[in-house]
């Protein structure tokens, strides 16, 4: 598969719709690159020779046939007629100006998809290329209207799931990631600069900056680095959503309780059809944290060859998730043993659902309070039933404060493999430097990490290439996500 | 060669750069004629009476192995010699010798004139003959031409020179030397353009008037490391003490109350002045709160008196540096030579030259040396000597000679000229090379040894000294992984005594070299067998090993590095390449990239004001050229 940039095609005059897609009050289409003016103008008569940027201009859109109007200057009601599609906007964008870089027109038309792909059909004919997905963001990147960390951010918000990770795409697009970035930049590039002046000035008398102050510096950006990094995991959480294994023993109500999930929560992003597989898979979204709800198959020793492999199945499934809730049938008189067989593999992404406690008396209730209390995950623990949706509510906050930090709607976060694999080798780098400053050592190793690390934020940044990167990106633009 | 022409390399200037040159181009075969406006002054160390330093001794060790000269006459008049840095890691170290000024211009002239090929005169070149954009020779004063097929300007400091002491001026490059006056206005005429730089030195003082009691006695090295391949390990003349002393509060007291007779401070020098080497009177400046500098008091010779103030480099009037002279302990009473002064001059914006240092508009013209904008004897050396390679190169109709970034300190210097140009004087540093672990004094030969062979300007003494060199260390770095030592008592033993802990189970020589508390020293005890006396004499052959070995982790590291780099450098920029067509460049960069016409996407790189953005638009036009072509070829 070849990416965008390896088609020629660059200078094309391309267009698209850039509202969403559907019935709404109005729509937006967007034409950009060298003629956006001259082919807009071939439907929208009244768009003078010579539009100034950032204003807007009303007339009549017509096909590409229709009798020719003149510019419409003193703003008349334009008259409809048989050639005329949709009474419009136009907002100009000289080039240097436009989202793009290059020159644009937005159109703003009526809503409604008939129309959109008319309007969409007459540009073509008149020599616009429908864009590719992510092409409009691909020419901002390449004429510098964006740098690197936004314009993957776009690429976030292309593919962002939930309403949180389009919020925290949205930050990185206005550049917030990329000013912390930055500030590690800025940072490193100072301590190595005044490494490199105590190794330039070390035959003179001159303390160009102490060690001590060096110290002090680098350590406070580890902390710095450090903190992105621990955001990495919110931030895929944000962006993938969250997986959660149910298990237990067959017919212990896990697909009642996935059923009364599902049921409980309104904003079902997808639900996942054609699962033939055992492992039934539920989409949902918990206040803005998307979810994914895996079914295992009951566990339970088996002979049977098919159920076997069942089985694995749900260890792999177990094994991938972020979360296991254990579901235990109360109802059920096995129901300490079923406890006791998982909490015995116990870790601190398991919690125990204890399924059916509409159906049991308070012997039990208070019989399973104190198993959990022996068993040390009363902090883990929920008494629900799928039936009455009782407790379902408590699990949700539960699930929504895991993904959510305190204040993380105003936090940067950092989403991409990319960028933690950079701050990864920065944060080493680093550490590196740190230790032999301590040790005294000679300064050109010292510069050698830094020089590293500064390679690394200047490859997260953009401003550093290899081929590979750029390939990677543009391959995601391509598959127009 | 062709009879049309008068010479086949003409030289104007005999500064540092010159000779190389002149000698380069000589020994390549041209027929080469150095013309100089003073033939007395040829070779001569016009400010510190030294030759290296940090960065700049690497510069000195590479053009020796390529077939410099610098090198040699640096050795041969070395009257004390130090390694800087000597403590800290061998990337950072650089060979520096005082030397005996006179002793110094003396040997170069008699290597100038016993080098077949070359004829040295002396004239006054007033104009450079250009015919259909083309340097075919130059004018002297008398009016007559001197053909050549190409011409190499280092005329230094000279050009438009302007000296000033407080705040009187008068035209010249050097105190007693007349200015050039000419050329650089012609290539003003030409397009070119030209700014102007400052760069100032110390007073000279007499040793007699001197009491060294009142300063503290510096010594030199025990271990001389000579510069060139062509030199003994072994000093030729008697070694001389420097001496240190400080300024204190009087002394910058009396150079602020007069900083208004200073020409920089009164606005009368428009040329920015060397950050890197500044005056006194900028250092109480800008070290304000500095209470004391440091000078070295460093004799200019064996049979002179003068003493060279290293570190009061000033253009204050001569009165006044009496004045605060007299504060400095040791000099109460000192008697001035020479008063320091500072030098203003032309020098051609660098980014109009090519790497090979051949100007891009005028064919067959080379500049090397200040007149490219930078500073320091050893620079102008390294330009001299490429700038001769290439003369004659063009000459002989061969593929320009290009030293890369990662291979030598003279291709940084190069390269940071050519694409970066420069606004003070460039003095080279270790911090300009990114691949500084890789580039350093004791690799020299392995670093060039190639390219040397291939470019043919050096000697067979020293092309001997090189393949013994690199035998004798490969021979030696064998023995080192072939020696395998078992943890027995007699080892563990050793071990012990050696300062370092026993073995946990069998270890080669050279991881056992890894150790830091083991030296090369030590390995002769535990079985290397190489390592006999006569071997262990030849410093320079057995520390490249232990460098090599110690440093084993961080050579390969930067090795891997620049493998990373040079994908960006293999990427050739089309000389068709029509930067207006390409989307996402600005006006700016276009303007840059039209000017600069960088070979490869490395050197795009690097050229300030082109943004990363700017290429990644590039990068990603070659990849679509690419496929064009791809697909043209297929179909």
């Amino acid at each position: 598969m070849s990416s965008i940039f390896e088609q020629a095609g660059d200078q094309d005059t391309i267009c698209a719709l850039s509202t969403p897609p559907g019935v709404g009050g109005i729509a937006v289409l967007r034409v950009s690159g060298p003629k956006a003016a001259a082919l807009t103008r071939e439907l929208c008569s009244f768009l003078p020779v010579a539009p100034e940027s950032h204003r807007v201009y009303y007339g009549i859109l017509k096909t590409k046939d229709a009798p020719k109007n003149p510019p419409n200057i003193d703003q008349k009601p334009p008259s409809f007629d048989t050639d005329s599609l949709d009474e419009v906007l136009v907002t100009y964008f000289r080039e240097g100006r436009s989202f793009t870089g290059e020159e644009t027109c937005e159109i703003s038309c009526h809503g409604g998809t008939v129309l959109q792909t008319s309007i969409l059909k007459a540009l073509i004919d008149v020599g616009c290329r429908l864009a590719k997905p992510g092409e409009f963001t691909y020419r901002a990147f390449m004429n510098g209207r964006l740098d690197l960390v936004q314009a993957e951010s776009i690429l976030g918000l292309i593919e962002s799931q939930s309403k949180q990770s389009a919020r925290v795409a949205l930050r990185q697009l206005q550049g917030h990631l990329s000013a912390d970035f930055a500030r590690v930049e800025d940072d490193l590039v100072w301590i190595l600069a005044m490494l490199e002046s105590s190794i330039d000035f070390s035959t003179e008398d001159i303390e160009v900056v102490s060690p001590k102050v060096l110290i002090d510096r680098a350590d406070g950006l580890v902390k710095f680095v450090d903190q992105l990094i621990g955001t990495y995991r919110q931030g895929r959480l944000l962006r993938d959503g969250l997986q959660i294994a149910l298990v237990g023993k067959p017919n212990a109500g896990k697909s009642s309780l996935l059923n009364s999930f599902v049921k409980e929560e309104r904003a079902i992003v997808t639900a996942e059809e054609g699962t033939t597989r055992d492992l039934v898979e539920g989409r949902l979204s918990f206040g803005g944290v998307p979810v994914t709800f895996v079914d295992t198959a009951g566990l339970r020793e088996t002979a049977n060859a098919a159920e076997r492999i069942g089985i694995e199945r749900s260890k792999a499934a177990m094994k991938a998730s972020d979360l296991i809730f254990v579901i235990v049938d109360l109802a059920s008189p096995q129901w300490r043993a079923q406890f006791l067989e998982f909490s015995a593999n116990d870790s601190a992404q398991t919690f125990y659902l204890f399924n059916k406690a509409d159906l049991i008396d308070s012997k039990v209730k208070s019989d399973s309070v104190r198993a959990v209390g022996d068993a040390g995950v009363q902090d883990r623990t929920y008494w629900v039933s799928a039936k009455t949706r009782d407790g379902l509510s408590a699990i949700e906050a539960r699930v929504e404060s895991i993904v959510r930090v305190s204040g993380s709607d105003s936090s940067n976060v950092v989403t991409q493999a990319r960028h933690l694999e950079q701050l990864q080798k920065i944060h080493s780098c680093l550490l590196k430097a740190s230790a032999l400053i301590k040790q005294d050592s000679s300064p050109e190793f010292i510069a050698f990490e830094l020089q590293e690390a500064i390679r690394a934020i200047h490859e997260l940044l953009g401003k550093e290439f290899h081929e590979q990167v750029i390939d990677r990106i543009f391959k995601e633009f391509c598959l127009g996500k | 060669m062709n009879a049309e022409f008068d010479f086949d390399v003409i030289v104007v200037g005999a500064g540092h750069a010159g000779i190389e040159a002149c000698l380069a181009s000589a020994r390549l075969g041209l027929r080469t004629l150095m013309l100089t406006s003073n033939v007395s002054r040829i070779g001569y160390m016009s400010c510190n009476p030294s030759i290296g330093g940090l960065g700049k001794g690497h510069m000195v060790r590479e053009i020796d192995v390529l077939g410099g000269e610098m090198g040699r006459a640096a050795d041969e008049t070395c009257i004390q010699f130090k390694r800087l840095n000597s403590k800290k890691g061998p990337a950072v170290r650089g060979s520096r010798s005082q030397n005996d000024k006179h002793l110094y211009a003396q040997f170069t002239n008699n290597r100038l004139h016993s080098q077949p090929n070359l004829s040295v005169r002396e004239g006054e070149v007033k104009s450079l003959v250009i015919e259909n954009g083309e340097c075919r020779g130059v004018t002297v004063s008398d009016g007559s031409k001197i053909s050549s097929k190409t011409v190499v300007i280092t005329t230094g400091t000279f050009m438009n020179g302007v000296m000033h002491i407080g705040l009187e001026q008068c035209p010249g490059g050097r105190i007693g030397d007349k200015a050039t006056v000419g050329i650089s206005d012609q290539l003003r005429e030409f397009g070119f353009v030209v700014r102007r730089l400052k760069t100032g030195t110390p007073p000279r003082l007499d040793a007699k008037s001197i009491d060294f009691s009142k300063t503290e006695a510096q010594g030199g090295d025990e271990v001389f490391y000579p510069f060139s391949v062509r030199s003994e390990a072994r000093l030729q003349l008697p070694q001389v003490t420097c001496w240190l002393s400080h300024t204190n509060e009087r002394t910058h007291e009396i150079i602020r109350q007069n900083l208004d007779h200073s020409p920089m401070y009164a606005g009368h020098i428009e040329g920015s002045g060397p950050r890197y080497c500044p005056s006194i009177e900028d250092k109480i400046t800008r070290f304000a709160d500095k209470v004391s500098h440091q000078t070295f008091l460093e004799p200019e010779g064996l049979s002179t008196s003068s003493i060279y103030l290293q570190g009061i480099s000033t253009s204050l009037p001569a009165s006044i540096q009496e004045q605060f002279l007299k504060t400095i302990p040791g000099l109460e009473n000192v008697r001035m030579l020479k008063a320091g002064y500072a030098v203003e001059y032309d020098f051609i914006e660098p980014t109009q030259i090519q790497h090979s240092l051949e100007t891009r508009s005028i064919k067959n013209l080379f500049l090397a040396g200040q007149i490219n904008g930078t500073s320091g004897y050893e620079e102008a050396a390294a330009q001299g000597f490429v700038a001769g390679v290439n003369a004659a190169h063009k000459v002989l109709g061969l593929e320009p000679f290009v030293l890369r970034r990662d291979q030598a300190y003279t291709g940084v210097l190069i390269d940071d000229l050519v694409t970066k140009g420069t606004k003070e004087p460039y003095r080279m540093f270790t911090s300009r090379a990114e691949h500084r672990l890789v580039l350093r004094e004791d690799n020299t030969i392995r670093r060039l040894a190639e390219v040397s062979a291939a470019l043919g300007v050096l000697s067979d003494d020293g092309k001997r000294r090189i393949d013994h060199v690199l035998a004798s260390q490969d021979q030696l770095l064998m023995q080192l992984r072939d020696v395998v030592l078992v943890p027995n008592a007699e080892t563990q033993s050793k071990l012990v005594a050696a300062g370092t802990s026993g073995l946990m189970k069998p270890t080669t020589g050279e991881e056992l070299l890894r150790r830091p508390e083991i030296s090369i020293e030590h390995m002769a005890q535990f079985g290397v067998a190489g390592l006999g006396l006569e071997l262990m004499k030849d410093r320079a052959i057995v520390e490249g090993v232990e460098i090599e070995v110690k440093y084993a982790g961080y050579i390969t590291r930067q090795g891997e590095i620049i493998e990373q780099t040079k994908k960006l450098e293999e990427l050739k920029l089309p000389m068709d390449l029509e930067y207006g067509h390409i989307r996402g460049l600005s006006k700016e960069e276009i303007e840059k990239l039209n000017g600069i016409r960088p070979m490869t996407l490395g050197q795009a790189q690097r050229i300030s004001g082109v943004n990363p953005s700017a290429i990644q638009a590039l990068l990603v036009h070659l990849k679509g050229r690419r496929k064009i072509k791809e697909m043209t070829l297929e179909s």
